[in-house]
């Protein structure tokens, strides 16, 4: 048994390298913020972001000058608007995107799960996104001659992930709404997972059914209590609505960006720093609740 | 012109403060669209319009609807407007938490009766932009793209569009093609789309005006918008949404 429980720091320190492929875990629902802040403050960079539904955790990445390059199916603040920050990079050359569907990105996700090199779909085969994505190519069906495109597989070096739990050794309970992160884990080389809470592994014993993610494949938990925020996270805590309410104006240009970027990361030592920075009552008004 | 007789301020929903003009025109395009669902069907459904859709749909019209979000969450009880397809509010009221793989390997199954989608423009081809739009002066003007679009228009049997009464939504030509009106094998594609005051369906491969509000004239609302669309010879006439309607539209749009 391997106690890999660390702190955020050690865990971005050691497990993720300037040019990763990184998976971002947590679609709309438990995304990975705290490790998120930890890249951004520790200044990585030339990372390739891979993610269905690109949320507002990557403008955090990108404004931080983390990534050059994203590929992704989506990317904006869900129900508010479009991100600024990556319309922003893309423009000036900085990021590299790569737009295609979150069914593809699902579909390449799962290849690299699967260990084949490609699945064949009838999407993007028609349309202008048809032909513009890297890794898709029109294929002929051995059996029936008919034409499909090869969504080939993605292998990230690395996924970070937010969940409600684990023991020492890294077996992860999630649940709720799972979306892309389980394939995207599955398919990376390590996943480090950040945790509300860290439990005895005979509670895990108790109910392993909730366990989606083997051991062997985390190299790192990190317990961080509101470590998703401002997103939400099942049975534990809401979303900060206003939070994503003023995120497109808090990010509408540099100046803001730069605001944003040093009160929420480089203003504090870590996340939970930034956590106690929040207005006293605000955690305890997003206690979830069952309605 | 086609006058509603029966319209007075308790109907048209004036007398509630609540019932703004913004949710009168919201809940109109959800009911015409709504008015497609027939019961029993699964709905996979996008972001915005198309949850007024299927709130109407599985609250008052199509009650035995079953709803599909591409985030994974399977039977859905959309009571409150979600902000995004994972939202707590429909993760909670959810029967089945799946995955994103889940729910789109159904859609590619063939499992999903509508798609219901908005989008930024509309063309006489049924082809959605969901991606960027061309302004006037030749400036690109950056979209969020096409997150599950492309994939629900090609794979779903049926799509349904659902789109503000924007004349610059309608277009002869899309800026860009983000979801093609190409369906896979023998699904039918887009069929039609609802707005405000009309419903328009592809049935020929091109717009025809096929319903229209009793309040709205048909030669205007053809003429009004910026694509090349006809009226058809057996045109429907449809009462508004009223009453009971606008309230529970109301409370949806108020409650995100």
């Amino acid at each position: 048994m391997i106690d890999k429980v660390m702190t955020a720091q050690q865990a971005v320190k050691k497990y993720i390298h300037n040019s990763d492929t990184v998976f971002i875990g947590g679609f709309g629902h438990a995304i990975a913020f705290a490790i998120a802040h930890e890249i951004v403050r520790q200044k990585k960079h030339s990372l390739h972001l891979v993610k269905t539904g690109a949320d507002i955790v990557f403008d955090l990445l990108v404004a931080g000058g983390c990534a050059n390059r994203l590929s992704c199916g989506w990317y904006g603040n869900p129900g508010i608007g479009m991100s600024n920050i990556i319309s922003k990079a893309v423009a000036s050359g900085e990021l590299a995107l790569t737009e295609s569907t979150n069914f593809s990105m699902m579909l390449r996700l799962h290849a690299g799960k699967l260990g084949v090199p490609f699945i064949p779909s009838p999407i993007l085969a028609d349309g202008d996104l048809a032909g513009s994505v890297d890794g898709i190519k029109t294929i002929k069906c051995p059996f029936t001659q008919a034409q499909y495109q090869a969504h080939s597989a993605l292998n990230p070096d690395v996924a970070i992930i937010h969940a409600q739990r684990s023991d020492m050794n890294g077996n992860v309970q999630l649940w709720g709404s799972v979306g892309d992160t389980i394939e995207g884990c599955e398919a990376s080389q390590k996943i480090i997972c950040s945790v509300e809470e860290i439990c005895e592994s005979e509670e895990i014993l108790l109910s392993p059914h909730l366990t989606k993610l083997p051991a062997h494949k985390v190299v790192a938990v990190i317990k961080q209590p509101f470590g998703a925020y401002p997103s939400y996270v099942h049975d534990y805590y809401q979303r900060d609505e206003r939070y994503y309410a003023e995120h497109t104006s808090n990010t509408k240009d540099s100046l803001k960006s730069d605001e944003w970027l040093q009160t929420s990361v480089f203003d504090h030592d870590d996340f939970e720093c930034y956590l106690n920075s929040l207005p006293g009552t605000l955690l305890d008004q997003l206690a979830w609740s069952k309605s | 012109m086609n006058t509603n007789t029966e319209s007075s301020d308790k109907t048209n929903g004036l007398e509630n403060p609540l019932i703004t003009d913004e949710i009168i025109s919201q809940a109109r395009a959800a009911f015409m669209a709504a008015r497609e669902i027939k019961d029993h069907q699964t709905l996979f459904v996008g972001i915005g319009l198309p949850c007024l859709v299927a709130h109407l749909s599985q609250s008052v019209l199509s009650p035995n609807c079953h709803l599909v979000f591409e985030s994974g969450l399977i039977e859905v009880a959309c009571e409150t407007q979600p902000l995004s397809t994972a939202s707590a509010n429909i993760a909670k009221t959810a029967k089945m938490h799946g995955s994103m793989l889940d729910v789109f390997s159904m859609l590619q199954r063939g499992e999903i009766d509508v798609g219901l989608l908005s989008a930024a423009q509309i063309d006489i081809h049924g082809h959605l932009n969901s991606s960027r739009l061309i302004t006037k002066s030749g400036k690109t003007l950056s979209l969020p793209g096409s997150g599950g679009a492309h994939d629900i228009t090609v794979l779903a049997n049926k799509v349904i569009a659902v789109m503000p009464s924007d004349p610059r939504r309608f277009v002869n030509n899309v800026d860009f093609i983000t979801s093609p009106n190409s369906p896979y094998g023998n699904r039918e594609g887009v069929v039609g789309v609802a707005m405000p005051d009309a419903y328009f369906s592809f049935d020929t491969g091109r717009p025809i005006l096929q319903k229209i509000y009793s309040d709205r004239n048909a030669d205007a609302i053809n003429e009004s918008l910026n694509w090349d669309s006809q009226i058809s010879d057996s045109l429907e006439i449809v009462n508004p949404p009223e009453g009971d309607l606008l309230e529970r539209a109301g409370i949806f749009l108020k409650t995100s």
